[in-house]
């Protein structure tokens, strides 16, 4: 590599965290063009979710949905880990950064380490192991977890006694006792800081007796209770006797929203929604009844299905909520744990429990705000990185930008969002720089072995004494040698060590071997390293097949070697007879077409059409209305108080001049074909005549930020006076200075405004802060007005939180209400000779004082829903899902929050959930990064594991267009057959098992092979 | 005061001192008690630990070993490694409730015939203060300390204590003592809680409650054991009663 | 007799959850009956019908099929599918006057290592008990002539 004058620009960008958030921006900068360095200071990748057992709402579990993004971003060509580490300083500027890396010993070589575990069984010396909270034991030399990335143990200087027994066990000779810190400069244009969360450490709240009796646990280390992995085998069972839980309570808030002693005014955002969970999850896993009880304030279920959660919570699962402030937890002689806590009403309460889960709220890593000092960036009261509404993911330093929970408390799908848009905010000035550090594999041409019979190779593996110190390893090999193709055998000590892998390559290419067969570990952890074996010896990657005798052998079967060797050697027989039948699956490149279609000019959509055309592509931004800027047009300020105005005059402006813009104004879509990369959609536009012209737009991804509106009220009187207006409303008002405003005595703002109701089961998430910063201006313009605000829960999730406690301080009153007991809004009528002179009257029931309320209000401001704008035939047009609500419903709640299922499409802003306006921001970011994997390249490449049809054979019967979960196959009506486009096929095979007629096949599973396996298992001896 | 009572003591002396300093004290017709029987070894690092508990298995009341004064070992320092040895074995014992007044080490040149008596004396007199072993009631003690000398954690780690704090460990530095003692007491007193724990679990499934009143170990430590045993398979969850899981050795 | 019987049972396991699973029960070093042995699909929709009566055909003691759990398949609703076609062989090994029990299906998360444990075992029993396939005993003139 060149050696670079540093004051250039360079195409690498640095990530520091690498939790959920770090290896989402990663990914997206790898896949579009940049070198990325992703540097972490734990020995493995995954954060914070990789501990989690379940996650919200969907009860997904955590790690089988982040491991596949762990062996992506493992395997990365153009991203390269660098773990136990961190970042000393950073000098230049954006742009031209020069990050010093502190590399921390692991004392394992990372390349040798096969993970066996050979050491851990071995070493004499304890310490806590602190994936699992402490709940159990490690070694001091450790793996984080068995799916931990890189795949490598570690040894903890802390504890190791440095006796030596590992390096004697280690046959892999990984062991490495003279690493010493080393020091790097990566030069990098642009800074992501995902340092993530800590979790609140309870010990200093006295009165919760945390620390002083084990079944206290904190959320985290309940997770790890839960967890199957974890270290009751997720079993639950109370730490302290292992005795199954009969009650359980759940302590929300514990290091949040609590000032005095916590030190955390602000709201963690997650422990409702993961605390209803944990009660779901927990009664799941117990045969016997268990009580569920959560202790709370307020219940902020905010999220998009949030809401329903809680009712399923609430109502199927009959988890009881209970509205109070905790006075004291007492241990008891048995295990048990006595609550003394306080009702609303102030009446004091005793209950007696198994277990307590302290539900820990969220705090920034200390190791976080030190290298925030460092790199100098502004953090805010509660030591998070500041952020401004209208730049989201930028810090405070320019070129260094903040994603996930480091900016602020929150849940993954936000992080994730957050990831990406940092990653497009970070890339927006390497434009011209892009693909120029990213490094490209070169590999020789594939050979063709069409017309050749198979010839056949097994590689046997003893992977130190993991395999061959259990099973008979030279019996298997000599076994695999009298199997039907097979032309070469081995055995080696570690099959996946760097220099077996240039012996195989050599012996391959020797000996004209056409498929290979590794009977080693698992597929899922090295069938990539031997595939690219294969492909640099010129073998297509599919002429593999593994068998897996360590994991699902020789490690399950130990006590039984003969039965292990026998059972491997079946393996390898069914390996061998796939590996007869398999075939080369070629990919084909598409060209891609470099450029993106937005509809909807809203914020979301013109941030987004910004991003686009800021990256340096074609963005065609669609609006059917008249005017740009949708909702925003009538908001004021953002809830940090930044005004919206010149926000969005800006933003119209920039988008205006932009020359990669193209805007259609008063333009819908009508027709969309293609896919990913390739989309051709069709635009009709009215023009002033009323005449309309047809255009067509060629497109390599699309990005729907439809939008939404504010519900007009039917109830409350609203529209029958004057002084009864919703949230925007009072947002217009209050910047024309309206007397309605300025000369109210009373006010009073009515939450949950057709939101929480049978008819909309959502919490429309915005509405609570919007009435608390517009009570706090009302009381700023006028400090005698009385406020009240009636309300089912405060919902100021995050910093947000402050707003509350300032509204508070500011006098306005707070009265609760039940969803089965609104208040009501009557009029009194005035003068008739005076319009609008009759006068408002409310009624409330005080929950607290069980009695009616009765106000007088000159002012009613109405906390209104927030509806998703009316697109059925757009939607339609893109094929794209919306949810019972109406919001567009994306590929996975969890970490693909701004993807369709369908690739290539993507979605932002209120069309996928109520959200405020810097949030809109960022996922309208994201969803520019998600584009920039597929426009920034020119090709993509198709193919492989994908579902083929025969023409010959289908009969058209549509079986395979309703069973495919993506909607892919259709009929082509020339051609009088099914087709599954092969850039869309997912690969999983339902509709070739569907298919009555035999006419699909999927490629590398086809019939003959899956049944090639099965016919081998019987047909032995 | 019973004095009726008779201890057994075996005792294990090295060949180039301790057991020519018995010698010499027969030549010299020095006079000491009659409850010893002892066993040659070549050198004092030939006693295994295992050695003592056997002893107290079968029927002894007290251990004693002899061997050379330190840095006079035949064998260089044999006797050094028969040190930390011997102390990792007191520690057990007091951990176990037997206490380590029923061993002890002693230093004898072959010169030393009169000091030998005299330990011999005093060990006796000791142990005929302290009573017979009453071996009914530390049956699972002595199975525990048995199980636990037996580790290969426990056995490694006495045999390398002086390699990494006196010599150099593989980072080309002294361990810390004060370190190495921590790790060596936690690994004593976990391996002995779990030895117990397997002992009886290998007989026949058993509760938490159930585990603590036999080992008389709190609840939650054998909480603890338990999942340490779990984590490596040599426990597991076997069946519940109630809300109240039974464990048993693995399979 | 039965005390000496060791089925052989096929499960087909998919690439995101139980096959995963099957990796986890390993890295816990859990044990589990070596009778199981793993035809590795991408999702459970894949297995076919034919798959499962094929291995009855081949004299497979037992046969399973192990997917995500409900509601979190990674290609959306494969293992219902999977289900359903589990249910139609059942039907069809009792009209054949076969123990439907020896095909079953089952789910979890690739989190569970002890589950996929606890399964192996559960299975291997069930299928000890039942005794081996009676396809099984007839005589295999194929596999005699291989």
């Amino acid at each position: 590599m060149n050696l670079q004058k540093t004051t250039e620009k360079t195409g690498s960008v640095m990530v520091v965290g690498a939790g959920v958030a770090g290896i989402q921006a990663s990914l997206d900068m790898a896949n579009a063009g940049y070198f990325v360095h992703l540097v972490d200071n734990s020995t493995s990748v995954g954060g914070l979710m990789a501990q989690l057992d379940k996650t919200f709402p969907t009860n997904d579990c955590a790690m089988c949905v982040i491991s596949p993004f762990l062996v992506e971003v493992g395997r990365h060509l153009n991203i390269n880990i660098i773990s136990n580490s961190e970042v000393e300083s950073l000098e230049g500027q954006a742009g031209a950064f020069h990050a010093t890396v502190r590399n921390d010993p692991r004392y394992i070589d990372i390349e040798k380490c096969t993970a066996c575990g050979q050491c851990r069984q071995i070493c004499p010396v304890t310490a806590i192991n602190e994936f699992d909270c402490g709940l159990d034991l490690r070694k001091a030399i450790y793996i984080k977890y068995p799916q931990a990335v890189p795949l490598a143990y570690a040894i903890d200087r802390s504890a190791c006694i440095g006796c030596g027994l590992c390096e004697k066990a280690c046959l892999a000779e990984a062991i490495s006792y003279a690493d010493t810190p080393r020091r790097t400069v990566l030069n990098v244009g642009a800074v992501i800081l995902s340092m993530g969360s800590s979790v609140y450490d309870p010990s200093g709240l006295d009165t919760l007796a945390y620390g002083r009796h084990p079944n206290i646990v904190t959320s985290l280390e309940f997770e790890r209770i839960l967890s199957a992995s974890g270290p009751y085998k997720g079993h639950l069972m109370r730490p302290y006797d292992r005795e199954i839980p009969e009650k359980i309570a759940w302590l929300q808030c514990v290091g949040s929203r609590d000032i005095n002693r916590a030190g955390h005014g602000y709201c963690s955002s997650v422990c409702c929604m993961y605390a209803i969970k944990q009660t779901m999850i927990a009664k799941e896993h117990v045969s016997t009844p268990l009580d569920a009880a959560v202790f709370y304030m307020d219940m902020r279920t905010y999220g998009k299905d949030f809401d329903k959660y809680y009712t399923r919570a609430k109502d199927e699962k009959h988890v009881r909520f209970i509205r109070s402030r905790i006075h004291t937890i007492e241990p008891l002689k048995n295990g048990d744990l006595n609550i003394r806590y306080v009702l609303e009403s102030g009446d004091v309460q005793e209950e007696t429990f198994n277990m307590v889960v302290l539900s820990a709220g969220l705090s920034p890593p200390p190791s976080a705000i030190a290298l925030a000092g460092r790199l100098g960036i502004d953090l805010n009261a509660y030591h998070y990185a500041q952020t401004a509404d209208i730049r989201p993911v930028n810090t405070s330093r320019e070129g260094i930008y903040v994603c996930g929970a480091f900016q602020g408390p929150k849940d993954i799908p936000q992080s994730v969002m957050e990831a990406s848009a940092a990653a497009a905010s970070a890339t927006e000035t390497l434009a011209d720089v892009r693909w120029t550090q990213t490094k490209v594999r070169e590999l020789p041409a594939e050979v063709d072995f069409s017309g050749q019979k198979p010839r056949i190779g097994v590689f046997v593996c003893n992977c130190g004494i993991n395999i061959g110190g259990v099973a008979d390893v030279p019996a298997i090999r000599e076994y695999a040698r009298s199997l039907p193709h097979v032309i070469h055998v081995e055995d080696n000590l570690f099959t996946c060590s760097q220099d077996t892998q240039e012996k195989i390559k050599q012996v391959l290419v020797e000996k004209g071997i056409n498929r290979v067969v590794v009977a080693s570990c698992s597929p899922r952890t090295h069938e990539p390293l031997f595939q690219e074996t294969l492909r640099e010896a010129g073998l297509n990657k599919y002429l593999f097949e593994m068998a897996n005798i360590r994991d699902q052998n020789t490690w399950v079967h130990m006590a039984s070697p003969a039965k292990a060797t026998a059972k491997a050697k079946d393996l390898v027989r069914m390996a061998v007879a796939k590996a007869a039948y398999i075939e080369p699956l070629p990919q084909v490149m598409l060209d891609v077409t470099n450029s993106v279609l937005v509809v909807g000019g809203g914020v979301a959509g013109m941030e987004a059409a910004l991003g686009v055309a800021r990256q340096g592509y074609q963005a065609w931004l669609v609006e059917r209305g008249h005017q740009l800027g949708g909702m925003a047009r009538q908001l004021r300020s953002t809830w940090q108080g930044e005004p919206v105005a010149p926000y969005l005059s800006d933003l119209i402006d920039a988008v205006h001049r932009h020359e990669h813009i193209q805007i259609f104004m008063e333009t819908q879509v009508v027709h969309v074909t293609g896919t990913i990369g390739n989309f051709t959609t069709t635009l009709v536009t009215q023009d002033d005549e009323g005449k309309e012209k047809s255009t067509v737009i060629p497109h390599g991804a699309a990005i729907l930020a439809t939008g939404g509106h504010e519900y007009a009220p039917t109830e409350y009187q609203y529209g029958a006076h004057p002084s009864v207006m919703t949230h925007l409303e009072f947002d217009v008002a209050a910047t024309k200075q309206d007397n309605r405003l300025l000369s109210a005595k009373l006010a009073v703002f009515i939450q949950c405004v057709g939101s929480r109701s049978a008819e909309r089961p959502y919490c429309s998430r915005v509405c609570c802060t919007h009435s608390l910063k517009s009570a706090l201006w009302l009381k700023t313009i006028n400090p005698d007005v009385q406020i009240f605000i009636l309300y089912r829960d405060i919902r100021a999730y995050g910093f947000r939180e402050s707003l509350y406690q300032k509204a508070r301080e500011a006098g306005v009153q707070f009265i609760r209400f039940e969803s089965e007991n609104p208040p009501v809004v009557s009029l009194t009528p005035g003068d008739p000779s005076e319009p609008n002179s009759s006068r408002l009257s409310l009624t409330v029931t005080d929950h607290i004082l069980q009695r009616p309320i009765i106000l007088n209000p000159d002012l009613v401001v109405l906390a209104s829903a927030i509806l998703p704008n009316e697109n059925k035939k757009l939607f339609e047009a893109f094929k794209v899902p919306a949810n019972a609500d109406g919001f567009l419903v994306e590929a996975h709640a969890k970490l693909r929050p701004v993807d369709f299922a369908s690739e290539g499409l993507f979605l932002a802003g209120l069309a996928h959930y109520p959200k405020t306006i810097d949030e809109s921001i960022a996922q309208a970011k994201a969803a520019v990064s998600r584009t920039m994997n597929i426009v920034s390249k020119t090709a993509i490449m198709v193919g492989s594991v994908i579902a083929v049809v025969n023409p010959e054979r289908c009969a058209v019967c549509l079986t395979c267009v309703r069973t495919c979960p993506y909607g892919i196959p259709r009929i082509d009506p020339e051609k009088g057959h099914a087709v599954i486009a092969a850039v869309e096929c997912h690969g999983c095979g339902v509709c070739a098992s569907e298919c009555p007629g035999k006419a699909i096949a999927l490629k590398h599973f086809t019939d003959e092979q899956i049944n090639a396996k099965t016919d081998a298992l019987f047909q032995a001896a | 005061m019973e004095t009726s009572f008779q201890p057994k003591i075996l005792a294990f002396l090295c060949n180039w001192c301790a057991y020519a300093g018995a010698d010499l004290a027969g030549v010299s017709r020095l006079q000491y008690p009659p409850n010893i029987r002892v066993i040659r070894t070549m050198c004092s690092g030939r006693v295994d630990p295992l050695f003592a508990i056997r002893a107290l298995k079968e029927g002894f009341d007290g251990v004693f070993v002899g061997g050379c004064h330190i840095g006079d070992c035949h064998y260089q320092d044999g006797n050094v490694y028969t040190l930390k040895r011997m102390d990792m074995l007191a520690r057990l014992l007091d951990i176990s409730g037997i206490g380590r007044k029923r061993i002890r080490l002693v230093w004898a040149s072959a010169a030393e015939a009169q000091p030998y008596a005299d330990s011999v004396t005093d060990f006796t007199a000791s142990i005929t203060a302290s009573g017979p072993l009453d071996r009914s009631r530390q049956t699972l003690a002595l199975a525990g300390l048995s199980r636990a000398l037996a580790t290969p954690r426990l056995r490694w780690l006495v045999g390398i204590d002086r390699q990494v704090t006196e010599r150099s460990n593989v980072y080309h530095e002294k361990t810390d003592t004060a370190h190495f003692q921590r790790v060596m007491q936690e690994a004593v007193e976990t391996e002995y809680h779990k030895a117990m724990i397997q002992e009886i679990i290998s007989q026949a499934p058993a509760n938490v409650r159930e585990l603590a009143e036999k080992t008389g170990l709190p609840v939650y430590t054998v909480s603890l054991r338990l999942n340490d045993l779990e984590r490596n398979a040599q426990a597991e969850l076997r069946g519940h009663e109630g809300r109240t899981p039974r464990f048993a050795a693995a399979a | 007799m039965s005390d000496a019987f060791e089925p052989t049972i096929i499960a087909f396991c998919c690439k995101y959850c139980a096959y995963a699973a099957a990796d986890l029960a390993g890295s816990m070093r859990l044990s589990y009956p070596a009778n199981i042995k793993i035809s590795q699909v991408p999702c459970t929709g894949r297995v076919d019908i034919v798959h499962l009566l094929k291995a009855i055909e081949d004299g497979a003691d037992g046969v399973y099929v192990a997917g995500c759990m409900e509601g979190d398949c990674h290609f959306v609703s494969g293992n219902l599918k999977a289900l359903k076609r589990v249910t139609c062989v059942k039907k069809t090994l009792a009209e054949l006057g076969m123990e439907p029990e020896r095909v079953e299906m089952f789910n979890l998360s690739s989190a569970m290592g002890p589950r996929f444990a606890e399964i192996a075992i559960e299975m291997t029993d069930r299928i000890r008990k039942l005794g081996p396939s009676p396809v099984r005993r007839q005589p295999q003139p194929e596999a005699a002539a291989e």
